[in-house]
């Protein structure tokens, strides 16, 4: 086992900065866990692509209020969609458990009762079906639309391209 | 750089990640997301969650409903961890439709290695029978049912079960209950709120004592009136019991070492029997006493106080909130709390909930009490 002299691991993020992390917070990422385990000799500093400053900052949050055992006054509110799927990309590179279902948890209560074009203009899906494929798979799942607002917005997201 | 426009995140999203999230919504909306492009057709029936509801009340919406899950649960490509059958049957014929096909959905559910499983079909003439596929599912963590009938099981094989939580469910006779948590060897949280039995049969000595849940640490009885076999609850730490026809049996019980929070309801009650309860609950801080039971009779107290004389382990050392619901202020109630007062070393609070017309209050506050600390409230 590496690094068994000091209990605290040096991460370097994308954008270059080095926070040295407890050795139990490191331990959530099994990401960063696997390389530790892997190397011979100790380890100094590991590298975590796809991760910033900021994305390490809330994670560091979220890891004080879980340690006292208050995750659940972890929020995410603040960050805009785009935010918050950057981060859960990190946060899924990480492999961190809780964290990742937390932070999938917040974009799916954003989805809720959207409809399809909202999810489409959030996601930026492009829309690969021709008119008639299109028909022919809302017939089919028709159950899934009558009733309440998942009508897709056609006309709004033509205007969006 | 790794956000500059839409399309950098959405290729970057892999389908196991648009799978988690889609699967905290309604499986209807989940569906629905087959629109959005071809990738996504084929995403949503690899959501290992699914989450049926639906209100019938006409044949159109019946119908439609029924071939709604039937394709999705055919469209199913991996295995399903959690699914929720949330169904109400407007009327009789409905019903009566309908019920062999939620059969044919559970055991369908059940093949396809299922985990945790949340079932409550209502209908307004109809009770629900249970599936018995269900009592022999090997995947199974939670089941969570409420208004079914669980009847004509013979072995019950839930070896993954952690979770059980049972509303309104009728059995014919407490046997098929012990039955059924004798399959549960690991179970750790119990509901069975509300339980009914068709016949009121005690349960042997034998019976009795060959139930034993060691992992149990949750248990909540509370509107099951019936002759439980204690010692399958010894390791519990927070309990909620009916004790009427339970208390016979107390005589031969062990102790509750791990039981901290205890809600008692009790009709008829008899004070006594109570202190001796607190004998077997050594490591008790909270205690809640609540006359009439929890489906809403009460009757009056006996009176046939008699001071004890010992003092239960967890009034010297441990006791510290103690409620009494419903305190009809019978001559053995205040006795009962007198002795507890006077005995309860380390009690913060009393608590005490009764009728506006009851002048109990002067005489209560006049006892003397054992802990310094010790608050006396009384709600009217």
């Amino acid at each position: 086992m590496a690094s068994s002299s000091s209990n605290l691991i040096s991460l370097k993020t994308s954008d270059g900065t080095v926070f040295k992390v407890e050795r139990a917070l490191a331990k959530t990422m099994k990401t960063v866990q696997a390389i530790i385990e892997e190397a011979d000799a100790n380890i100094y500093m590991i590298p975590i692509h796809n991760v910033f400053s900021h994305h390490m900052d809330m994670i560091i949050d979220y890891y004080k209020l879980s340690v006292a055992g208050k995750s659940k006054e972890f929020s995410v509110e603040k960050l805009d969609n785009d935010e918050l799927k950057d981060f859960l990309l990190a946060v899924h590179y990480l492999n961190m458990e809780d964290l990742f279902e937390v932070l999938t948890q917040a974009v799916a209560d954003r989805l809720e009762k959207k409809s399809v074009g909202y999810v489409r203009k959030y996601f930026g899906i492009e829309n690969d079906f021709t008119p008639e494929e299109y028909a022919a798979i809302r017939k089919k799942n028709d159950w899934a639309f009558k009733g309440d607002d998942i009508e897709p917005e056609e006309d709004e997201e033509k205007q969006e391209e | 750089m790794l956000s500059t426009g839409h399309d950098d995140v959405i290729s970057s999203l892999p389908d196991a990640v648009l799978c988690h999230i889609l699967s905290f919504l309604e499986t209807k909306e989940v569906v629905a997301t087959s629109v959005l492009s071809k990738r996504w057709t084929r995403l949503w029936d690899s959501v290992p969650l699914l989450n049926f509801f639906a209100e019938l009340s006409d044949r159109e919406a019946y119908f439609r409903f029924n071939e709604f899950v039937y394709s999705v649960l055919l469209a199913h490509k991996t295995s399903i961890k959690r699914c929720t059958f949330d169904i109400l049957y407007d009327n009789y014929h409905l019903a009566h439709l309908g019920f062999p096909n939620v059969i044919k959905w559970i055991n369908a559910v059940v093949q396809c290695g299922v985990e945790r499983l949340y079932i409550y079909i209502e209908s307004y003439d109809n009770i629900f029978k249970l599936p018995i596929s269900i009592l022999s599912c090997k995947t199974l963590v939670v089941l969570d049912i409420s208004t079914l009938t669980a009847k004509g099981f013979s072995s019950v094989r839930l070896p993954s079960l952690k979770i059980l939580r049972l509303n309104e469910t009728n059995f014919l006779n407490v046997q098929d209950l012990v039955l059924l948590l004798a399959g549960c060897p690991i179970l750790e949280e119990l509901l069975a709120l509300h339980l009914e039995f068709d016949s009121d049969d005690s349960l042997t000595y034998q019976e009795l004592e060959s139930l034993s849940l060691n992992k149990l640490r949750i248990a909540n009885l509370a509107g099951t009136i019936c002759h439980f076999p204690l010692k399958a609850l010894h390791n519990v730490e927070l309990l909620d019991i009916e004790i009427n026809k339970v208390y016979r049996s107390f005589d031969d019980i062990s102790t509750f070492h791990n039981l901290t929070n205890l809600r008692l309801y009790s009709n008829n009650c008899n004070m006594n029997l109570l202190v001796k309860v607190l004998k077997h609950c050594p490591n008790l801080q909270n205690v809640e006493l609540k006359q009439g039971s929890a489906i809403g009779m009460v009757e009056d107290v006996m009176e046939n106080w008699v001071d004890p004389t010992f003092v239960p382990q967890c009034l010297s050392l441990q006791l510290k909130t103690c409620i009494m619901r419903h305190f009809l202020g019978q001559e053995s109630e205040i006795q009962f709390t007198r002795y507890i007062l006077k005995n309860a070393r380390v009690l913060q609070t009393m608590k005490i909930h009764c009728g506006e017309d009851l002048e109990i209050e002067k005489e209560l506050s006049l006892c003397p009490r054992a802990s310094s600390t010790c608050e006396l409230i009384i709600i009217q």
